[in-house]
């Protein structure tokens, strides 16, 4: 997820809640984010143990100021939202990207269905000027199915073009140009999502395949295997086209010998 | 399949150097054969000369400029052979370079003579290996008949070398010392998946001044030495001039069955294979040392640091 982004994640345990919020805590405290995470019911301290169950660092974070976990103390849109802004305010002051926010929203159901609406519409607003983004946490277990659906109406669609979603590994669907858009690193543990995602992309069109590596740190053999293997068997009208190669990798393929591979395209180069 | 012809050519002076290397190069221009003449710039000076108008049918490389290393030599051996095997039975004059090698180093590429019978048994390469009695020691003559099937009189004939010695013993008996015991001081980790392998690579590779994108192709070498011996893997990292060494460790009985000590010298192709990952380490790397014993197996990797200054 990106600043200005406004999401909701319904669960009906921890085990789905993770796989959610884990990597929109992690990624944020990895990629230059303050993150703010608010309680209702929970204690904190469980909050806590819970993302250090997940691999995160919380000591060293909560220590450094990066990221906070406290209960939310008043529940008034004005005074909450005023409150976000100005934790909004002072994460960029810091010299963070964005204030990254995931808040708890049992509260809306003492406090009413409708004031909890009003919070999202309005919150909305403080996401869109791109300096903070949030993802709310809908336990099922506690909302109503049509109270839910229609606060899930106020937040995002889900990424739809998410095809894969790993620790170490993510891939999206591209439209434009046809394709996909791997980002992290592709080894042996990450192949078979990527050969699957190179299998299907070449499925949807008749033209050339656009992957796009700009996000890739690290490929091994195995990985440049799996992209030259698809490459083959396009045919000869078609070719797999890389696009924003790192620099890395670019030495990489010319190294083994296979940037005159027949069906492989090196696009521009993507200097960082 | 025509037999590779793999022979050595003691010479001591310029005149018994083109006795043997003119013929074999007209030879193969005659016949329209590809021919790749690799030697000393003195010696291809020599060798232009007597070419004359011919020169220019000849592919040329200065043997410190084709292949700094082992790995890199053979690569280089492979892939002219594979660009210009449809044109004939390919002819390589190769001279490695040998004053003012280390000890280890001589041992490398002694190592690589012997390693190419195997290397390019299936290619029928015809090459002939000039050694300069005036500038190599009298240890790596004798070694060169042993690592050559035969001699080459006059670049025509082939002479069974007595001294020849199965390619697969002589290594053997390369890789017979063992290898120095790492210090206790090294730094150590067991890593059970390849991105602690990578994370370890990067951080101790940080702290000894290898950054960017030298570090992102250690990082590499070190996971592909990793993923062919298998996990887990116990790697300790030390500091010699020259660069830090990694040593990984394996069990015996984990990755791939056995072990080959000429895993990695060939480029990857088209079909996959199990040490083509080592392939890219023995580029990235100056020294590479594999070796195994009933307990455990090792690859024993060092790379340059950013110290390394390059021209250019």
């Amino acid at each position: 997820m990106r600043p200005g982004d406004h999401r909701a994640v319904a669960f009906s345990d921890e085990a789905e809640l993770e796989p959610v919020l884990a990597p929109y805590v992690s990624e944020g405290l990895a990629g230059g984010d303050r993150v703010l995470y608010l309680t209702d019911v929970t204690h904190p301290a469980v909050a806590i143990g819970l993302l250090r169950g997940w691999g995160v660092d919380t000591g060293c974070h909560v220590a450094a100021r990066r990221l906070d976990v406290r209960r939310i103390e008043v529940y008034d849109a004005d005074t909450m939202l005023g409150d976000l802004t100005e934790a909004a305010r002072l994460a960029r002051a810091d010299g963070y990207r964005a204030l990254r926010v995931t808040a708890e929203m049992s509260w809306g159901l003492r406090e009413g269905a409708d004031r909890l609406a009003d919070f999202e519409s309005r919150v909305h607003g403080l996401f869109s000027t791109g300096t903070a983004l949030g993802l709310c946490q809908y336990d099922r277990r506690l909302f109503p199915p049509v109270v839910l659906s229609d606060l899930y109406r106020i937040h995002q669609e889900p990424d739809s073009d998410l095809e894969f979603d790993g620790a170490l590994l993510r891939i999206r669907r591209t439209v434009e140009p046809a394709g996909i858009r791997v980002e992290g690193d592709v080894e042996a543990s990450t192949l078979e999502p990527l050969t699957r995602s190179l299998r299907a992309a070449a499925s949807r069109g008749r033209g050339d395949v656009h992957v796009d590596l700009g996000g890739v740190s690290f490929i091994d053999l195995s990985g440049l295997r799996a992209l030259l293997e698809t490459a083959g068997s396009l045919g000869s009208r078609r070719s797999l086209v890389l696009e924003r190669v790192p620099d890395h990798v670019r030495e990489l393929i010319l190294l083994i010998g296979w940037d005159g591979t027949p069906g492989l395209r090196l696009g521009g180069s993507d200097r960082r | 399949m025509t037999e590779m012809i793999h022979q050595a050519s003691l010479y001591g002076s310029d005149e018994e150097f083109l006795e043997v290397a003119v013929p074999f190069v007209r030879d193969g221009i005659d016949r329209g054969e590809p021919v790749l003449v690799t030697t000393t710039s003195a010696n291809l000076d020599l060798v232009g000369g007597a070419l004359g108008a011919d020169a220019d049918r000849v592919d040329y490389a200065e043997s410190a400029y084709f292949g700094g290393r082992t790995a890199q030599r053979a690569t280089a051996f492979l892939r002219y052979w594979r660009r210009n095997a449809g044109r004939g039975r390919v002819r390589v004059l190769a001279e490695p370079v040998w004053p003012g090698r280390s000890e280890r180093d001589v041992l490398a590429w002694t190592r690589m003579e012997s390693a190419l019978n195997v290397l390019l048994a299936g290619t029928g390469v015809w090459m002939i290996c000039p050694y300069d009695l005036r500038a190599v020691g009298r240890d790596v003559a004798e070694d060169a008949l042993r690592t050559h099937p035969s001699v080459s009189p006059d670049g025509r004939r082939v002479e069974a070398s007595p001294a020849y010695a199965d390619p697969a013993a002589f290594i053997g008996a390369c890789d017979a010392a063992p290898l120095p015991a790492p210090p206790g001081d090294a730094a150590t980790v067991t890593a059970e998946v390849l991105p602690d392998v990578r994370a370890f690579v990067t951080e101790e590779a940080g702290r000894r001044g290898v950054t960017g994108d030298r570090a992102v192709m250690l990082a590499l070498a070190v996971h592909e030495a990793a993923r062919y011996l298998g996990l887990p893997v116990t790697i300790r990292v030390w500091e010699t001039f020259g660069g830090p060494v990694w040593d990984l460790r394996a069990a015996g009985g984990g990755g791939v069955a056995g072990h080959d000590p000429l895993a990695g010298f060939v480029p990857p192709d088209a079909g996959e294979r199990a040490d083509e990952g080592l392939w890219l380490a023995r580029q990235v790397c100056d020294h590479v040392d594999i070796r195994s014993d009933g307990g455990s197996r090792t690859i024993r990797l060092q790379a340059a640091t950013s110290r390394l200054q390059e021209s250019g």
